[in-house]
């Protein structure tokens, strides 16, 4: 999520007001565009299959990279590349499920072994991209265009296709899991494992799209955090905690929760760049995070009550 | 001279890992409270220590190449203050942070302690006066003057920190901890505060990591926040799990097997292509080594093992 | 003999279902009180509600005429109330004597500078500890065992264990959750008489959920019959046996 923007003009004071609201919207924007798929996708994941995924920034470093490829040394345009690229991070995580994780949620370990195995698994996707591209950081080669006022916002037409995709692209998804039999299916086996297996619902089959879906969307955010900034190896796993308080502030398993959540994490990103100090930007989703799980661990929707008691709530005896 | 010296480097940094990893064996062996942001208090325990004993030389120096003087040099304390100072400190911290975390289910601990360490990340990058930024702080004093003579006082405070989390073991507050990594109701219900324990295991873990962080800091000399990524942390999970999750034993020779012959081991051999290369083919090694362990050897080399009444009664 | 425990309107509804409606309940000091009622009665949600898993929605609590609901579960037991549990659970990765020794109260070692610097007081407490858990043990014949880790127990040495637990925390009143569930006859026979025993020479109070309608009948007096979350009547075994109510919901008349 560093996108390199050194040069963001910086507005003398007694207009700042007008054009820090501008820039907070489009940037909030374009962060949100980066965030909301691969926080999306993890959401879908974590529901479905209960554990928490570590590897999934790794997933995405691991998109951009497929793109890159394609875009670089295919020279391949960017949108072809992309669509490729969607398709090799769904097989590189349908791998990943049927080789690593398959096994382990056989012989049923807990959700904490699995979150230690898929550290190891994003240590080695990490190295292995490391080896092969190196730790300098690339761009992706894109026509140039040139950014326009378009309201309130100023953006590139690039940059108005990533955000129209985005939507469109998390719309399908949630029709997906409402109206068809697979989002049926994987509704079920969120709410009761047990329960699909005795239905006869092939729960191997609902892991199986549920990490091509998540692995896709990753893919798509990668690219996205690529066009809007530089492409290195480090970058998912910067992005991993930070797709984690979009879940986290929009509730875990709650998918319509993890767009929302990437919304107001976005903007509480730019607005913390804008007004206080960029560096810090990515700390501002933390702070979010560990205030949203102190008062409300169930996230913004969830069903329970706001505990304020939890500040001083080692303190308390009576409840 | 050459060999001999080589063995020294890879054994003092074994030694400090080492003592990580007891830390992270109260933390994750005894209590379940899985600590993903090691190398966050690692950073605490580092640069409290060499923000209190760097001299004021480094100082000067840093005014004199134009920067504004921070913190860094303005005390020039003697080691033991900086060792105390990083014990007490890491476990200032831990408390702050252990107040909002440690209510929270072992995967969102875990997930929100990774937030924690890039967060220590972060105020380590930006907050100059401080920390001197990414250009770290260098002249940090050793001690002994002497590397042999380091290795020792490492190899003591290991000594100490090892005697430590045993006699932690096998006294009542190991009961406790153990009884809340097993089931919290049943142990809230003999009376044991779950909230005071996995607080005083946490603290008593943090501490301990802030110790590392000041060994460390002492004996490289300089220290840089690039030095406290989130790699250090899984390299410690992952010794700690491929040599023996809560056996004491095993961690110690978790750390031999994985950061002696395995990470620094081979840091001296010639490298293959770019400088990159080396590093991203052990950290390939190492990632696949933990799959199959957790996957074929949960409990790793040396597995926890029971005292008998009798040898603990004596 | 006064009051030591008494529960007043005790209700507390989980998601529009009361679980607890307007329970009360009062034990009289070193006596057997029994528990009684229906699957679904409530007798479990109530000891959750007095060893202080959930606090009620509505009622009081009191405990030597101190108010105790909305209390912690360990401060509960400080008080010197100890519950157990229907399903035994049991800390499986520990051995037995591990187990039976986390329960004392007041042991200097539960804190980490003590446990680090105080070895003369560790160690002799540690002893002192010791003595009175070996007792026990051999008396509920899990003396052999001691050294066994908790989860290579039987159900019915887990449910033994798991009193032992509780009689080591040294309580004024001992609730048990079905003690002498999963267990066989022998070891009943023994878990009861350990119960008589306790009450006559330690002066204990105890409150027994229980099924066998036998073990009830021969130790415990009075008896309460829960229904529906509420009263439905207290008396002797004998008075017990012969209301029509109670034979109805429960002994299936």
């Amino acid at each position: 999520m560093n996108r390199g923007r050194k040069t963001r003009p910086r507005h003398s004071s007694q207009d700042g007001v007008y054009f820090a609201m501008e820039d907070l919207l489009s940037y909030g924007l374009l962060t949100f565009a980066t965030l909301a798929l691969p926080s999306l996708g993890l959401c879908l994941a974590i529901k479905v299959t209960k554990y928490f995924n570590l590897a999934y920034g790794d997933i995405v470093t691991a998109g951009a990279f497929l793109a890159l490829l394609m875009n670089l040394s295919f020279k391949i345009n960017i949108g072809i590349a992309l669509l490729i690229s969607i398709a090799l991070t769904a097989l590189l995580g349908v791998f990943l499920h049927k080789v690593v994780f398959k096994a382990l949620m056989e012989a049923k370990v807990g959700p904490l072994t699995l979150l230690v195995v898929s550290l190891g698994v994003g240590l080695v996707i990490r190295n292995v991209v490391l080896i092969g591209w190196g730790p300098q950081p690339y761009q992706f080669n894109t026509p140039l265009t040139r950014a326009k006022h378009l309201g309130p916002f100023f953006f590139t037409p690039n940059q108005i296709v990533m955000i129209l995709i985005c939507i469109l692209v998390a719309i399908g998804i949630f029709l997906m899991l409402r109206y068809t039999q697979l989002g049926r299916l994987m509704r079920a086996t969120s709410d009761n494992p047990s329960l699909s297996l005795i239905r006869g619902i092939s729960i191997e089959k609902v892991y199986t799209y549920t990490w091509i879906i998540a692995c896709g969307l990753a893919a798509i955010g990668g690219v996205f955090m690529g066009m809007l900034g530089t492409i290195k190896p480090g970058m998912g796993e910067e992005a991993l905690v930070t797709l984690f308080a979009c879940l986290i502030v929009g509730g875990i398993e709650n998918p319509y929760g993890a767009v929302v959540g990437a919304l107001i994490t976005a903007f509480a990103m730019e607005a913390t760049a804008i007004w206080i100090s960029p560096p810090y930007k990515v700390v501002s989703a933390y702070l979010l995070m560990f205030f949203i799980l102190l008062i409300k661990p169930s996230g913004i929707f969830g069903r329970e009550k706001i505990q304020w008691k939890y500040f001083l709530g080692f303190l308390r005896s009576r409840q | 001279m050459e060999i001999l010296s080589w063995i020294l480097t890879i054994a003092t940094i074994v030694a400090i890992y080492s003592i990580m990893g007891l830390a992270l064996n109260v933390h994750f062996g005894y209590t379940n409270l899985p600590n993903f942001g090691i190398a966050g208090f690692f950073a605490v325990g580092a640069y409290a220590s060499a923000i209190l004993t760097a001299p004021h030389r480094f100082r000067e120096m840093e005014i004199f190449a134009g920067f504004p003087g921070g913190v860094a040099g303005r005390i020039e304390a003697p080691f033991i203050v900086g060792l105390l100072a990083a014990i007490v400190l890491a476990g200032v911290v831990g408390l702050i942070i252990g107040i909002p975390l440690l209510r929270l289910r072992e995967d969102y601990l875990a997930v929100a302690s990774i937030g924690i360490a890039q967060t220590i990340y972060y105020v380590a990058v930006n907050e100059l006066w401080l920390t001197t930024g990414s250009a770290g702080i260098r002249l940090i004093p050793m001690p002994t003057g002497n590397r042999y003579l380091y290795f020792l006082l490492v190899l003591l405070l290991l000594a100490i920190a090892y005697w430590v989390v045993n006699r932690f073991y096998s006294t009542p507050i190991g009961r406790v901890w153990r009884g809340v990594r097993e089931d919290e109701v049943i142990t809230a219900s003999l009376g044991k505060s779950i909230f005071r324990s996995r607080m005083s295991a946490w603290i008593a873990g943090c501490s301990i990591m802030g110790a590392a962080g000041c060994l460390w800091a002492h004996y490289s000399m300089a220290i840089q926040p690039g030095e406290f990524v989130p790699t250090t942390t899984f390299l410690v999970w992952i010794f700690v799990i491929v040599g023996g999750l809560r056996n004491n034993k095993g961690i110690l020779l978790g750390a031999i097997l994985i950061m002696g012959f395995f990470e620094q081991g081979t840091r001296f051999l010639p490298a293959i292509g770019a400088p990159y290369i080396m590093p991203a083919i052990r950290l390939i090694i190492i990632g696949v080594l933990l799959v199959v362990f957790v996957r074929f050897r949960p409990q790793g080399v040396l597995p926890e093992r029971h005292k008998k009444i009798e040898a603990h009664i004596r | 003999m006064g009051v030591i425990f008494k529960a007043e309107e005790v209700s507390l509804a989980f998601g529009g279902i009361k679980a607890l409606d307007g329970f009360s309940i009062e034990l009289e000091e070193n006596t057997i009180t029994a528990l009684i009622g229906p699957n679904g009665a409530g007798k479990t949600t109530f000891f959750n509600v007095a060893g202080g898993i959930y606090p009620p929605d509505g009622g009081a609590v009191y405990f030597r005429g101190e108010r105790v609901d909305g209390l912690r579960p360990d401060q509960i037991c400080m008080k010197g109330l100890t519950r157990t549990f229907q399903i035994a659970r049991e800390l499986g990765e520990m051995s037995v004597w591990e187990n039976v020794m986390l329960a004392p109260k007041g042991q200097v070692g539960e804190r980490v500078f003590s446990s680090l610097l105080r070895w003369g007081t560790v160690k002799k407490q540690e002893k002192e500890n010791w003595e009175k858990a070996e007792e026990l043990l051999k008396e509920m014949g899990l003396y052999e065992e001691r050294n066994e880790l908790c989860k290579n127990l039987s159900a019915g040495k887990r449910k033994m264990l798991e009193i032992c637990r509780a009689i080591m925390t040294g309580p004024e009143l001992l609730m048990l959750d079905e003690p002498t569930a999963g267990a066989t006859v022998d070891e009943t026979k023994s878990i009861m008489g350990e119960i008589e025993r306790l009450r006559e020479e330690h002066g204990l109070t105890f409150l027994v959920v229980e099924h066998k309608m036998d073990v009830i009948m021969n130790l415990c007096n009075p008896i309460y019959v829960m229904y529906f979350g509420r009263n439905l009547a207290k008396g002797d075994a004998e008075a017990i046996q012969h209301n029509e109510q109670v034979r109805e919901v429960y002994l299936g008349g």
